[in-house]
């Protein structure tokens, strides 16, 4: 992907924005990329628990789009990767506290003066202002939709704004699928989700309990590689930072294959 | 294997298909299907013989909303 500035977004809340945001971060960052990850959640803060930095919150992003500390006092600097940082969100349930034009500048000096190369930006879910705010610095955005109704919907309705709001680059990221169940009819295939939304998948994430494993110790699960949903996210962040790496073949035990070789062809 | 077991999946595809174009022109099925007796109406007053139900399509073609109606006259 191109786009230095990533939204990740999805309008249905549970599907893995924030554990997306956290596992590419980390995967970019581990690729040598100098990454801030910001949380705009308006009065809800999850990317410092998920990343296992809770204990060094000092600031958050409304105190830097305030002026009330500069922002390096705000970044917390990963001491797993060290060009990863982190900015996290306010626990202030007020949200005229965000300002569109505040996050651009911010985004604007993240990359100019912090010398970033990409800045990461969670959405909340929602389409509402921590959206709006969220998504306009982007050039790019990630779509994070699970093989399910309620998030196929929303996906679409996040698109049409993303393409309303200018964001010209989205790709899916496709999370917490099933082989089993795509096998036996039960769920959505990967060539279907692609086909309902017309988006190219950057990434195909596996239902994993790595993933729930890795949150408990905060410790993004892309940079142990010992999951198959790390190292999923490990393989869609090298695809962002423009490697060609194959997209896996789906299969279960029972040994069901959903082949995924079509998607050499869509591009 | 599973002959005859109706793949769910097929069905959800299907429903999805058709209310993403309802979502995507911003017009609710309910609400498309008052537009099309009132434009029934409205045809009936210039065109009293008019009596088969027009075919009404919206959808989103850029960024423009479009609606495109079949409407026998006769």
């Amino acid at each position: 992907m191109n786009g230095k500035v990533i939204v990740v977004t999805s309008g249905k809340g549970g599907v893995g924005k924030t554990t997306t945001s956290a596992n590419i971060s980390a995967g970019l960052a581990k690729l040598g990329e100098k990454v801030t990850v910001i949380d705009v959640d308006v009065g809800l803060r999850n990317l410092d628990v998920v990343m296992g930095l809770e204990g060094r919150v000092v600031f958050d992003l409304v105190d830097v789009l305030e002026g009330k500390c500069r922002i390096k006092q705000a970044l917390i600097r990963d001491k797993r990767v060290d060009s990863l940082f982190l900015l996290p969100a306010s626990q202030t349930r007020d949200k005229d506290s965000l300002s569109i034009d505040g996050m651009k500048e911010l985004v604007r000096q993240l990359l100019e003066e912090e010398g970033m190369d990409r800045v990461i930006i969670d959405s909340p879910a929602g389409i509402e202002t921590g959206f709006k705010v969220a998504a306009a610095p982007a050039t790019a955005a990630l779509v994070v939709v699970n093989p399910e109704v309620s998030s196929v919907r929303d996906a679409d309705r996040i698109i049409g704004l993303l393409e309303a709001n200018e964001v010209r680059e989205s790709r899916l990221v496709i999370n917490r699928m099933r082989p089993k169940m795509v096998a036996r009819g039960d769920m959505l295939s990967v060539d279907d989700v692609i086909e309902i939304l017309a988006v190219k998948p950057i990434g195909i994430i596996p239902e994993d309990e790595g993933i729930l494993i890795s949150t408990n110790i905060g410790e993004p699960a892309s940079l142990s590689g010992a999951t198959k949903a790390g190292i999923a996210f490990f393989d869609t962040a090298r695809r962002i930072h423009g490697e060609d790496v194959p997209f896996p073949k789906l299969e279960d035990k029972d040994g069901f294959f959903a082949s995924l070789g079509k998607l050499f062809r869509r591009g | 294997m599973f002959w005859g077991r109706r793949k769910t999946k097929d069905t959800l595809k299907n429903r999805l298909q058709v209310v993403l174009q309802y979502d995507r022109a911003g017009l609710p099925p309910g609400r498309e299907e008052m537009l099309r007796s009132e434009l029934m109406a409205v045809i009936q007053k210039y065109f009293p013989g008019a009596k088969s139900q027009p075919n009404l399509n919206v959808e989103r073609r850029g960024e423009n909303v479009i609606l495109t109606a079949d409407i026998p006259l006769d």
